[in-house]
């Protein structure tokens, strides 16, 4: 298969990659990201996933 | 420029104090410092919320990761990172993969500072001309 063949197949996933746009610039300083201190403070998940991310670290 | 890991971003979120005591206290004087994160990070958290399909951490990772810094994995980071990961060999100190990877980010973006929650990176700050924050909760 052609490489740009591959690439219009590849599936398409249900993410919004907006967020992650290559030498898209962004200015956030440290003084914004505080800002978002307990911002997810009543999740369910976000214990299990830091877990997860230091178990994946050791893999 | 500050490169904050994976875990740290989430004990922010979480509302953990001692995160933001660090973040707020220890590096008080460079508040108008921008900050970034790495495509390693990003890959990590959005493992862990597809991995539950959780709509409302996804909705908030999407939003944060549209207004901070995501630094790519390109070929310059990768030779960094491949650079510091020989010097840990020569030590006898091998660190995993993604930690070496965001150090090569970290490197080839000219960053300050990575502030990090794996204590890995204690062997990694032995080699690199950044300085390097473990946080330990």
């Amino acid at each position: 298969m052609h490489d740009s063949d591959a690439i219009n197949s590849r599936p398409e996933g249900s993410g919004d990659l907006s967020s992650c746009v290559e030498g898209k610039k962004k200015s956030m300083k440290l003084k914004d990201l505080i800002g978002y201190f307990g911002a997810l403070k009543d999740s369910d998940i976000l214990d299990d996933m830091k877990v997860e991310i230091l178990k994946m670290r050791e893999l | 420029m500050i490169i904050f890991d994976s875990t740290v971003l989430i004990d922010l979120f979480k509302g953990n104090r001692i995160a933001k005591a660090l973040i707020s206290e220890v590096i008080d004087s460079l508040l108008s410092e921008a900050v970034a994160t790495t495509t390693v990070s990003y890959y990590e958290v959005f493992t862990g919320i597809n991995h539950r399909n959780s709509k409302k951490e996804d909705a908030f990772f999407r939003q944060f990761f549209s207004n901070i810094e995501v630094l790519n994995l390109d070929c310059t980071a990768a030779e960094e990172a491949s650079k510091i990961m020989a010097e840990l060999l020569r030590k006898g100190w091998p660190v995993k993969p993604l930690d070496a990877l965001i150090a090569g980010i970290a490197k080839a973006n000219g960053a300050t500072k990575i502030i990090a929650g794996d204590r890995h990176f204690e062997y990694i700050s032995e080699v690199v001309d950044f300085e390097i924050v473990v946080y330990n909760e």
